[in-house]
């Protein structure tokens, strides 16, 4: 038996396979994951409609797509009450991603560009690399059908796209005045952020709730985010939500311009490209409040967050979907700068909004949960391991497992509104997700923050003293070490409270330090030893031939001979 | 001048281009086998410690094969034995030449060393990567169980495949996609990736009772070597029954288009 089971093993893990495997732990490593963001090539003849291409296309439609959009199209698979965005209803040929006059139907190389890229943030994926082209067309031809009245008899108006006008800070300027003149932060928000006065009122035709875009996230733009795309969206307006054509009330020129402000508002950064953010070390005060210039001197880390999918109340639909940090050190303290976007400020928390208990019933929470606004309050929590991992071995990052605690720094708006506490930050031990989160006594609970909510961002700064006097408790800063830091964020008018939150993996923060005197010096060392190795070898070549020849053989002498006699 | 005499290269020459050649072919060209052997979308680099390896090995092989003959190892310690004692000058312009790069080569080689023992002795900033063993050893619990709609009819292992569909797309999707191809809208904050069915080195390779015990345990049944701490997988014990859980694998293969490793027949 005991063979047998060693014989599987071997065979399943021979050579050939473990080449494999390591290959394919570098899918693994691979840091990124990039949205695809660039043009779809779409191809110049398409299969003609027909019965066969239909029953064709039924099928894919049925084995792929039925899931989350119905077997009926009416966009309520049984996957659909857990999605947010809910997944499109066909049955009215309304769509959002067009190249056609607001109101007409789309052109079929319209639905073949959505289907082949995807919908970056949300469930949509690219169907490019599964389904041929053919195929493509032919689950277009049946998707229209469930709408076939709006499609059939209609010649829609075809949005052609003039000359592209560059962006210039003129242009942009320009653009930014058309944005107020429209009125777009109403829903928008003052700088994009999709927090405008109306943003948490917005529902789609459907009567689903609907969030302004955020275009400071500039990767999730779903219809593409090149000018280009920007400009069509403006055109043809996003049918079926509340974004209006513009393209009655401003020309080309101005829909470019106004493309060319959205697109300045993004944030440079890419979620997830880096892991490792660098603390910067200065000398005296570290800085009290986001506003301090000192932070513009720090490198920025980005994190990308995912729901909580791990245990029951799952949650896929997280809010917060990037924290931004940044940190600073001195002899004494750490600060952190932490930022993340959020449309709405919620300070206040009444734990019975939320009953948990119905929501645990099944595997996921579904979307429907964030429609009606919550009183919970907004938070975040940075979590570092209480022991500083020697190995690979760290705890799990969803706050931590037995025997190997977490330290989690949790801010809670609501107490940063009261000002009750020198800080809005309560400290916690973690001890895996199946066990409470420990607050710590109040003897160990040092933190300091400030923070503000401004335009739908939040900036939080958290400070503390690299080391404390609880050891058994506290994460202990080391400069040159690679502390594992990851993050979890609430949005409390989204229903985020407890497990229903977004969460990241583990990254680093790393106490950045002048390079120390000993690695000048071993540097040095190195370069006196190589030299006199190098040296001792010239001398020894160059002795007299005979010493040579006796300790490096025959050969050796005839070459040295000819060379002499050259 | 002798030397020139000898017909063809420098045996120290050939093996150095030899080594060269090896090490571009790692770099530039391995990534592309093994992407077609994997069937990625993207060409897979070799590691840096392996190609570390790989070219210990080479130059081993190359010392070996030059040491294996006291006449090659003569012609491939002449030009390392003239580049340290250096030619005479009266030999024209082209001795003049050799002693100079004679000179760059043995100034730069202390600066180098230097340079190299200065970054190892300095912090670096970069992540740590660590291997990571994909496919841990199955516990023998888990390694005898057999999917029990596999011996059901046609139509009960049909029904049985389309309710895993629904909770595959359910559960499963939010990381490892709606395609299987490991790319749900959660993927992307993950340090270690969902894994993608599609791939010929994932479901494929294992039997199913394995895919039921990495479902069932989640990352908290994976041993050390599998980094158990960056996995998101959840204990699927908790929250569904065995019999869904093997519906859901038989939807698994069936969505990513691969078939389950046949279990070899056991004694």
């Amino acid at each position: 038996m005991k063979q047998a089971y060693a014989n599987i093993m071997e065979t399943s893990l021979g050579a050939g396979r473990h080449i494999l495997s390591l290959v394919l732990l570098l899918i693994f490593l691979q840091p990124l994951f990039l949205y695809s963001q660039q043009e779809v090539d779409i191809p110049g003849t398409r299969l003609p409609e027909s019965e066969e291409n239909l029953a064709k296309g039924k099928e894919i439609y049925t084995e792929r797509c039925s899931f989350c959009h119905g077997e009926e199209g009416d966009g309520g698979g049984p996957v659909a009450d857990y999605l947010f965005p809910r997944p499109r209803d066909f049955q009215f040929g309304v769509f959002k991603f067009r190249t056609t006059q607001d109101g007409d139907p789309p052109l079929d190389s319209d639905l073949y560009r959505t289907i082949s890229r995807g919908i970056p943030g949300t469930a949509m994926p690219e169907w490019g690399s599964l389904l041929s082209e053919d195929e493509r067309w032919q689950v277009i031809q049946y998707v229209k059908s469930f709408g076939a009245d709006f499609f059939e008899g209609i010649e829609p108006v075809v949005i052609e796209i003039g000359d592209e006008i560059s962006a210039s800070e003129a242009v942009v300027a320009e653009g930014r005045a058309l944005y107020e003149k429209m009125k777009c932060a109403e829903c928008h928000g003052e700088h994009g952020r999709g927090d405008g006065s109306s943003s948490s009122t917005l529902m789609n035709d459907w009567g689903y709730k609907v969030y302004p875009f955020n275009y400071a996230e500039s990767w999730k733009f779903k219809g593409g985010n090149r000018a280009r795309d920007i400009y069509m969206r403006f055109t043809t307006g996003v049918n079926g939500t509340p974004m209006p054509t513009f393209a009655l009330n401003l020309n080309e020129e101005e829909r470019w311009k106004l493309a060319h402000y959205v697109k300045s508002v993004a944030r440079e950064v890419v979620a997830g490209s880096e892991v490792v953010l660098v603390a910067k070390l200065i000398d005296g005060a570290l800085p009290t409040s986001a506003d301090d210039a000192a932070w513009q001197q720090t490198q920025g880390l980005a994190i990308p967050l995912a729901g909580q999918i791990i245990t029951k109340p799952r949650w896929q639909n997280n809010s917060i979907t990037t924290i931004y940090l940044r940190a600073i050190y001195n002899s004494d303290e750490i600060a952190f700068l932490v930022e993340w976007d959020d449309r709405t400020k919620n300070v206040t928390h009444d734990d019975s909004e939320v009953d948990l208990e119905a929501l645990m019933a099944d595997t996921y929470v579904p979307a429907s949960h964030l429609y009606e606004e919550k009183k919970l309050r907004d938070a975040i929590s940075l979590q570092f391991p209480v022991k500083l991992p020697t190995g690979p071995e760290k705890p799990h990052f969803f706050w931590g497992q037995a025997g190997k605690k977490v330290n989690l720094w949790k801010w809670h708006a609501d107490r940063a509104e009261s000002g009750e506490h020198q800080s809005a930050v309560l400290e916690l031990n973690g001890s895996g997700y199946k066990n409470a989160l420990q607050p710590q006594p109040d003897s160990s609970q040092t933190t300091v923050s400030a923070s503000d909510w401004q335009n739908g961002t939040w900036r939080a700064v958290i400070r503390r003293s690299l080391t404390t006097a609880d050891k058994t408790n506290d994460i202990q800063f080391e400069s040159g070490k690679l502390i594992p830091l990851a993050v979890q964020a609430w949005d409390g008018a989204r229903g985020e409270t407890d497990k229903i939150m977004g969460l990241s993996a583990w990254g680093y923060v790393t106490l950045d330090s002048p390079t120390p005197y000993s690695a000048y010096l071993y540097g040095l060392l190195g370069v006196l030893l190589a030299a006199l190795f190098e040296l001792w070898l010239i001398r020894r070549v160059r002795r007299p031939s005979a010493n040579v020849a006796k300790s490096e053989g025959v050969g050796q002498t005839a070459v040295l001979g000819m060379d002499s006699g050259a | 001048m002798q030397k020139q005499k000898k017909p063809g290269m420098n045996i120290f020459y050939k093996s150095l281009i030899t080594i060269i050649g090896i090490a571009l072919f790692l770099e530039l060209f391995f990534p592309y086998l093994s992407q077609w052997i994997a069937g990625s979308e993207n060409p897979l680099p070799v590691p840096g410690t392996l190609m570390f390896m790989y070219l210990v090995l080479a130059g081993i092989g190359t010392l070996v094969y030059v040491a294996s003959d006291e006449t090659k190892f003569q012609e491939f310690k002449e030009p390392l034995v003239e580049m340290l004692r250096g030619r005479e000058q009266k030999e024209g312009p082209d001795d003049k030449t050799h002693n100079h790069v004679r000179m760059a080569i043995l100034v730069a080689f202390p600066l180098l060393v230097g340079w190299y023992v200065f970054n190892q002795s300095s912090p670096s900033l970069s992540a740590p990567t660590s291997l990571r063993i994909q496919h841990p050893t199955i516990p023998q619990t888990y390694e005898k169980l057999k999917n029990p709609f596999r011996e059901a009819s046609v139509e009960e292992l049909e029904q049985a495949t389309l309710e895993g569909r629904v909770l595959y797309q359910k559960n499963c999707r939010p990381c490892h996609g709606t395609k299987a191809a490991g790319d749900g809208p959660m993927a992307r904050a993950f340090r270690l990736k969902p894994a993608n069915f599609t791939d010929p080195g994932t479901i494929a390779t294992v039997v199913e009772s394995y895919a039921f015990w990495r479902i069932k345990t989640g990352a908290p049944g994976l041993p050390r070597e599998a980094s158990p701490w960056d996995s998101a997988m959840p204990v699927w014990g908790d929250d569904l029954t065995d019999e869904e859980i093997w519906k859901i694998i038989l939807a698994e293969y069936q969505t990513a288009g691969v078939d389950p490793r046949k279990p070899e027949k056991l004694e």
